[in-house]
Order: C-alpha cells, then sequence, then structure tokens
C-alpha cells in the first residue's frame, strides 16, 4: 500500500512539475524536455494500474505510449530546429508565427 | 404505351448521356469544340421532359453488393417525380449554358477542356439526383464538387482563380465529409434515402438528431449558407458560363436537394428544423445585405444566390419542402438568366466585371438588358411571376411555422427587390463614371465597320483583356467605350430562361402539376397562392424596393455608391462585427508561454470540474 | 510493507529530483542530462514495478534514443538558450497553476491512496514478454492502437522532413 501510495504521488508531483516547467520555460527544447517528465509521469501510472489489475494491458499501453512519445519528440525537436535557423535563441515568449 | 415504358427504363440511365458527347469533343473527334456535347444534354432534357408529360411511372435499378464499406453498398439508382423535375432543370439550363459558352468561349484555348469538364459535371449532376441510396448520392456530391473546382480554377494564368478554387474545395471537404460520416453511421443496410426516416434506421450512433445534423452541414456546404457561405463569391472567378449553370443552379441547388429528399429524417428532430429554419433566415438576411455592398456584377448576383438559397432552407425548416422545390426551380431559371445576361455585358467589355466601369449600357445592349430585366422582376417577385408564386409559397410555410421569421423574409423581399435593382440600373441605365473607358482598353480604337480593325501586335494584346477572347468587331458606345461583339450564340440562350422564369409559376398555379408531380416524394402539398395578405405584401414591397433602387442609382453619376442616408446602419454593423473579430483575434497573440498557461489552467478546471460534479 | 520498498521510495526520489533539475537548469545541456538520469531511474521503477519489458523498452527507447537525440539537438543550438522566464508575474501565475494542478491530480488520486488499491504480489505472473505481447497483438486489444502507431512513426518522419525542407535547407 505504501508503494502505491510513494508511486502514485510521485506520478503526480511529476506530472504537475513538468507542465510548470512547460509553461515557465522559455527555450523551446526545454519545453519539450518538461513534456517529457509529463509522459513519463502518464507511463508510470500505466505500468502502476497493470501490476494492480494483474494483468498486462497497462503495461501495453506504456509502450505504445513510449513510441508516441518518440514520434512527438522527433517532431517536436524538427520545428525547434526549424525556429532555431536563423542561429539565434528563441523566446517563446515573443509573439511569433503562430500569432492568430 | 410502350414508349412511355421505354422512356421510363431509360430516365435512371440519363447520367450517362454526356459521356458520348464527352468522348467525342475531348478526343477532337468533332472539329467545332463543344458542338458533340449539345445533344446529349438535350437528350436529357427530352427524357425529363417526356417522363414528366407522359409516363409518371417512377423507375428503379439495383445492382447489389457494389461497395463494401458503408452499410448500404448497393448502386442504386431512382426516378421519381422529384429526380425528373431536378433532371428537367438541369438539361434546360445546361442546354442553354453550352449554346452560350459556344460563343463566349470562342476562340479560348482550352475550350475543349472547358466543355469536357462541363460533361463530366452534367453526368455527376445527374447522377446525384437519380441516387436511391447514399452511397450513390456520394459519388455525383463528390463529382459535382471536383468539376466546379477544375471549372472555376479554369482560367490557370489568372492569380485569383486557384485561390478560389481551393476555397471551394475546403468548403466543400466539410460538407463531403459530413455525408461520408452519414453514410457510415446508420445501421447496417440503410441508405436509401427514402427510407433514412425509419426507426431502424435511426437508431445508428447518434440517432436521428446527429444524422439530421450531419445532414445539414452536408447540405450548408454545398449550398453556401451560414458560415460555409465564403466559397461562393470567390467562386465568381470562373467563366461567367459555369457561374451560372455550376453556382446559380445546379450544385447550389444539391444542398437543398438532398433536404428535400430527406425531408422526413429532419422532421424527426425539432430542433435540426428550427436550426434550418433560422439559419435559412438569417443567411438570407445577411446575404441580401452583404450584396448591397458590391462593387462587382457577378459578386453580387453571387451574394443574391447566397440569399435566395437561404430562403429555400429556412422553407425545409418551416416544413415546406415542395415550396422550397418550387423556389429552387424559379431561382435556378432566373438565377441563370442573371447570369448569362451579366456575361453578355462582361463579355463586351472584355472581361471587365466592375459595376463602376459599366453604367448606360442599355442602348448598346438591347439583349442583355431586357434579359436581366426579366430575371430581376422573377427575383424579387413580381406578381404573376415565377418568383412571386415561389415566394409566396415559402411565405406560406413561414407564417404557419413562425411569424416573425417569416416577416424577416418579408423584409428580405424588399432587400433583394433593392440589391437587384441597384445592379440593374448601375449596370445599364446609369450614367458611366466620369473617366470609366474600361480598364481593360488602353486606348481608343478607330472601329473599322468593314472587316477588323487594323491593329499591330502590341495594340492586340493590350486590348485583348481574357486570353483568346476574339477581337472581332469593336464598337463604340454613347460613353466612348470600346465594346465587344456579342455573338447570336451568346443572347438566344437567354429567351427560354427568360420565358421560364415569368412563366414557371404557372406549372402550379393553375396547372397544379408541379405539386402533383413532387407529392410522392415530398408529401402532400397545400400552397394557397396570391390571395394571402403576406404574399402579395412582400412582392409589392419587391417591387418597391427595386424602383427606389432604380430612383436611386438614376439621380447618381457614378455607377457604385456609399450606401444612402439611413442605410449607415450597414456599415455600423459591419464596424461593430470587426471590432468583436479584433477582440476574439487578441487572444492569438503568439506568445506560446501564454497559451501553454491557459491550456494548463484549463485542464486543472476541467479536472477539478470532473471529479466533483 | 513490501520488500521493494526501499528499492522503489530510492527510485522515486530520483526520479523528482532529477525532473526538478530538468525544469530548473540553467542551460539546455544541463536539462538534458537531467532528463537523462531522469528516464533511467524511471526505468529502474519500471523493473521494480514488475514491468520488465517496458523497463527495458524505455532504457532502449527513451534513454537510448530520444534522450540521445535530445542532445544532438541542444549540441546543434546556439549557446545561451533562454532559461527560465524571468517576469515575476509569469513565474507566480505559473508556479501557482502548477500547484492547482498538482491539486486537481491529487483530488483524482485520492480514492486509490486511501487502500483503493490493491497491488499484487511482485513475483506475479506479469510482465513477461509473452505477456505483453499477447496484450498488443491480440485482436481486440491493443492491436489496433499497435498497428496505428505504424502510420504515426510515418507521418512523424514525413513531416520532420517536409519542415525541414520546406524551410530550403540543403536536405
Amino acid at each position: 500500500m505504501l508503494t502505491t501510495l510513494t508511486v502514485l504521488t510521485t506520478s503526480a508531483v511529476l506530472f504537475a512539475l513538468g507542465a510548470t516547467g512547460v509553461m515557465l520555460r522559455r527555450n523551446p527544447v526545454a519545453m519539450l524536455m518538461c513534456v517529457e517528465i509529463m509522459l513519463n509521469a502518464g507511463n508510470l501510472v500505466l505500468v502502476l494500474g497493470s501490476r494492480a489489475q494483474g494483468n498486462d494491458a497497462g503495461q501495453a499501453s506504456a509502450l505504445i505510449v513510449l513510441v508516441i512519445a518518440a514520434a512527438e519528440a522527433v517532431v517536436g525537436l524538427g520545428l525547434a530546429l526549424v525556429l532555431f535557423r536563423n542561429r539565434e535563441p528563441v523566446d517563446v515568449d515573443e509573439p511569433r508565427m503562430v500569432r492568430g | 404505351m410502350d414508349e412511355w415504358g421505354t422512356v421510363t427504363q431509360l430516365l435512371p440511365w440519363v447520367f450517362l448521356f454526356t459521356l458520348p458527347g464527352l468522348l467525342l469533343g475531348s478526343t477532337g473527334a468533332v472539329k467545332k469544340a463543344g458542338v458533340a456535347s449539345i445533344p446529349g444534354v438535350a437528350a436529357i432534357l427530352a427524357c425529363a421532359v417526356a417522363w414528366l408529360l407522359g409516363a409518371g411511372q417512377p423507375a428503379t435499378v439495383e445492382l447489389g453488393g457494389w461497395l463494401p464499406f458503408v452499410p448500404d453498398g448497393r448502386f442504386f439508382l431512382r426516378a421519381d417525380g422529384l429526380t425528373a423535375f431536378m433532371l428537367a432543370l438541369l438539361g434546360l439550363i445546361s442546354l442553354c449554358v453550352y449554346i452560350y459558352s459556344l460563343g463566349y468561349l470562342e476562340g479560348d484555348p482550352g475550350i475543349r477542356r472547358f466543355f469536357a469538364f462541363m460533361d463530366v459535371f452534367v453526368g455527376a449532376m445527374a447522377l446525384l439526383v437519380t441516387a436511391g441510396n447514399l452511397a450513390v448520392l456520394l459519388i455525383g456530391w463528390t463529382g459535382v464538387g471536383m468539376t466546379s473546382y477544375f471549372l472555376i480554377s479554369f482560367w490557370r494564368d489568372r492569380p485569383r482563380t486557384l485561390n478560389a478554387g481551393l476555397q471551394a474545395i475546403a468548403a466543400n471537404a466539410v460538407g463531403d465529409g459530413a455525408l461520408i460520416l452519414a453514410a457510415v453511421l446508420v445501421p447496417a443496410g440503410c441508405g436509401d434515402l427514402t427510407t433514412l426516416q425509419s426507426a431502424g434506421c435511426t437508431a445508428g450512433f447518434g440517432g436521428a438528431p446527429l444524422l439530421a445534423a450531419l445532414l445539414i452541414v452536408a447540405a450548408s456546404a454545398k449550398s453556401a449558407q451560414g458560415p460555409l457561405y465564403f466559397w461562393l463569391p470567390s467562386a465568381m472567378a470562373g467563366p461567367t458560363p459555369i457561374s451560372a449553370l455550376i453556382h446559380a443552379a445546379t450544385m447550389v441547388a444539391a444542398g437543398v436537394y438532398l433536404l428535400a429528399r430527406t425531408h422526413a429524417v429532419l422532421a424527426l428532430t425539432p430542433a435540426a428544423m428550427a436550426a434550418t429554419a433560422c439559419l435559412g433566415v438569417a443567411t438570407a438576411l445577411f446575404g441580401a445585405v452583404l450584396a448591397l455592398r458590391q462593387s462587382d456584377l457577378k459578386k453580387g448576383l453571387a451574394y443574391s444566390t447566397v440569399s435566395q438559397l437561404g430562403y429555400m432552407f429556412a422553407a425545409i425548416g418551416f416544413g415546406a419542402p415542395f415550396a422550397a422545390m418550387f423556389h429552387l426551380g424559379s431561382q435556378a431559371l432566373f438565377k441563370a438568366l442573371l447570369f448569362l445576361a451579366a456575361g453578355v455585358v462582361i463579355h463586351a467589355l472584355a472581361g471587365d466585371q466592375e459595376l463602376a466601369d459599366m453604367g448606360g449600357l442599355a442602348r448598346a445592349l438591347p439583349g442583355a438588358t431586357l434579359g436581366f430585366l426579366a430575371g430581376a422582376v422573377a427575383l424579387f417577385g413580381l406578381p404573376l411571376t415565377a418568383g412571386a408564386f415561389s415566394k409566396d409559397a415559402i411565405l406560406d410555410g413561414g407564417f404557419a411555422y413562425s411569424a416573425p421569421l417569416a416577416w424577416c423574409l418579408v423584409a428580405g423581399v424588399f432587400l433583394s427587390g433593392l440589391y437587384i435593382g441597384r445592379l440593374f440600373f448601375a449596370a445599364f441605365y446609369a450614367q458611366p463614371r466620369a473617366g470609366s473607358e474600361n480598364a481593360s482598353v488602353r486606348e481608343p480604337i478607330e472601329a473599322h465597320t468593314d472587316g477588323e480593325p487594323v491593329l499591330a501586335p502590341a495594340e492586340k494584346e493590350a486590348l485583348l483583356g481574357p486570353p483568346g477572347l476574339e477581337i472581332g468587331h469593336l464598337t463604340t458606345d454613347a460613353a466612348g467605350r470600346q465594346l465587344h461583339r456579342i455573338s447570336p450564340a451568346l443572347l438566344w440562350p437567354l429567351l427560354p430562361l427568360a420565358i421560364g422564369s415569368i412563366l414557371f409559376g404557372y406549372v402550379q398555379f393553375p396547372l397544379g402539376g408541379l405539386g402533383h408531380v413532387l407529392a410522392p416524394a415530398l408529401g402532400p402539398v397545400d400552397v394557397q397562392g396570391l390571395a394571402s395578405g403576406p404574399g402579395l405584401l412582400a412582392a409589392l414591397l419587391g417591387l418597391a424596393g427595386f424602383i427606389a433602387a432604380g430612383a436611386w442609382q438614376l439621380r447618381r453619376r457614378a455607377a457604385i455608391t456609399p450606401l444612402p442616408a439611413g442605410y449607415g446602419w450597414v456599415d455600423w454593423a459591419a464596424g461593430a462585427s470587426l471590432r468583436l473579430a479584433n477582440g476574439f483575434a487578441s487572444v492569438q497573440n503568439g506568445r506560446a508561454g501564454r497559451y501553454v498557461l491557459v491550456t494548463v489552467l484549463g485542464f486543472a478546471a476541467i479536472l477539478f470540474a470532473g471529479l466533483k460534479g | 510493507m513490501d520488500v521493494f520498498f526501499a528499492p522503489v521510495m530510492a527510485a522515486c526520489v530520483l526520479a523528482l529530483l532529477s525532473a526538478l533539475c530538468v525544469v530548473t537548469a540553467r542551460g539546455a545541456i544541463r536539462a538534458v542530462v537531467a532528463l537523462l538520469a531522469h528516464s533511467l531511474s524511471i526505468a529502474a521503477l519500471y523493473a521494480l514495478l514488475a514491468a520488465g519489458l517496458v523497463a527495458v523498452g524505455q532504457l532502449l527507447i527513451y534513454s537510448g534514443a530520444i534522450v540521445v537525440l535530445f542532445l544532438f539537438v541542444v549540441a546543434l543550438l546556439p549557446p545561451g538558450g533562454r532559461e527560465l522566464t524571468s517576469q515575476p508575474l509569469r513565474l507566480t501565475a505559473g508556479v501557482l497553476v502548477g500547484l492547482a494542478l498538482l491539486a486537481a491530480l491529487f483530488t483524482a488520486i485520492q480514492p486509490s491512496m486511501g487502500g483503493g488499491l490493491q497491488l499484487v504480489a511482485p513475483n506475479a505472473p506479469i510482465g513477461s514478454v509473452a505477456g505483453v505481447g499477447h496484450q498488443l497483438f491480440d485482436y481486440g486489444k491493443l492491436l489496433a492502437p499497435f498497428e496505428l502507431t505504424a502510420p504515426l512513426l510515418l507521418v512523424a518522419i514525413v513531416g520532420s522532413v517536409a519542415l525541414w525542407r520546406r524551410q530550403g535547407a540543403p536536405s
């Protein structure tokens, strides 16, 4: 039971930490890293769930989430590299191309 | 009688009638481009009219098991009264437009391509109205959408046309998606358009409300209603014949046809009927208001089309599909007429569509003037014209459903008289703007009355305007503008359309024929005729609007105008909506950090709400 | 108390500390190294929770590929990337929203914490390759999502190539 407590708390705190990081960091690559933390937190809960259910469905889902994280990292980093093409640091707080 | 039997057998297959013309014309087997396609559409018209006059028996064609992915994948065609009515309209208007195009696009290098696309369009439209289930309807639906794109962006070397075509595709994609969803969400075996309202077929995911909503979205995309109207004014970048055929008479009417065919499904959900009625009334009004602000002749007619389709949607929402189809018929006739007459003017001015360059053309182009006038009086509903009868039918349905909405439509009739009068008088009677020697004609040329004017190649180039337009005779009108020759092929098709616009109402009053033909598909028809008060009031208001517009235009010099005093509310409304839009747009200020903050906050709020609630 | 509890606790603390380093790191390189540590500790956590295949997957895919990719990109970046936002208002707002999110999440996991979630024994027959394989490939379980990851990866690849090429860079 303590294991449950610890792991669930950890994952909740990790998720919130990652979200705060995404909100507060100004470098797009750092934002992506914080998103990865959030993904890991979710995966943790999935794995814990599979141990609670006694079957492997959670773990299989965690593997798929891993694949999705990989795809997202690729596209996100590609975008970040494109943003950085001017060889100058990017500040996401400045108004940029996503203006509506 | 045996020949009626043959006609009945033939009717579902009319979508193939344009195929020989397509093959002969596009391969160049027939020397003069376009002539090979005319027999095909004439045959469609003949077949449909023969069926309407004599046979009267519905015909079906069914080939099972053809599409494996949809609940009902048969190749199923059904030709009944509604189909024959649409086919007759399609046949008549496309015949007129084909003949017209022979003159309009004479000398254009792409004329074979044009007629090929037109043949595909007519075939797809015929398939659309002959379809008995959703799968076949979808084929026709996407077919007309695709050919519409190809024809809008027909002149590929002009800057705006591709953009306009892509706008049409964007709107059509929304509609096609909705229709595909509707086709796959119904339970197995359901797809027949006449049984969609049965309990078995509305038991699928989302039930009858979802099905009705999807059908309304699909129809709105095709008929340019509500937020999906934007593609229709842009589509005016295409040649005028296709504006007449596709974007006035047939393709945009496909949305109304779909809703009329499936009106029983909509009737199951009162909210859907109310939504359709409100959508129709709102579109009718804003289309009319926007038409008053247009400086381009064809765009003014395009907004008028949007507005008139709004009337039809309102009729469907009122529970009067017959009125909608009746108005579809008159609008097809008079709008095609208006576009073809406008095309004569544009052709004479070498492709110039701006109202500012027109004015005072009545003496030089009498045929176009009369044609436009006939269309205009039918549009605003001069008593005893087709437009009056059909608008009256819609108003009858409206007052039976909801008086406030119906009064909005009556106001809309006044606006329609106003905008069409403005277009008519500005183009044909008002004093042309000083210095309006056409933008397309660089220098005044001495016109020779005997034979071709003598021009250097460079001057020819400067004069030609749209590529391929033959130079022909140039005449000088009273204002000193050079007008291109109008071939008879451009004027003769106006006549049957004019006759139809004026007299179409008589197929219902007093003959009662149209209601009888459409009753099996649309339910019993009960229309009172112009004896009812609001109908007569609306017709008189339309006339008043037309005359007012005439007085307004004739008193001034310039052909286009800021709105007179008392219409400042139009500008105010436009300004207010612009300010509102800017307010909403300021949320998107490009700061990604803030976006994330708001997103996370919202997520937390939703989580809280979901858990507590 | 579970015999694995101490290692679990240690791995959790490590994961939290390294995540904190990622969020507050001064430069991108430090953040990447912290991310590597974070991912390794999560892998250890998976292994302790009887999820052997996922732990190896985390090591290979996450630490071995994703974090390395991050490292490459950070190496290509110009130096001096911005750090935490410097506007105190934004900082406060961000921390507050993070705390709000934390509160919301705790509300969500409340029922499970009070003994509502019973774990099976650590040596239960879960986490084997065959078991996870059955979950992934059996019709009616996760076969559809598994197959859909293939077009997802294809889109990611095509998308990232298209992104770079559209900017006109030499590919």
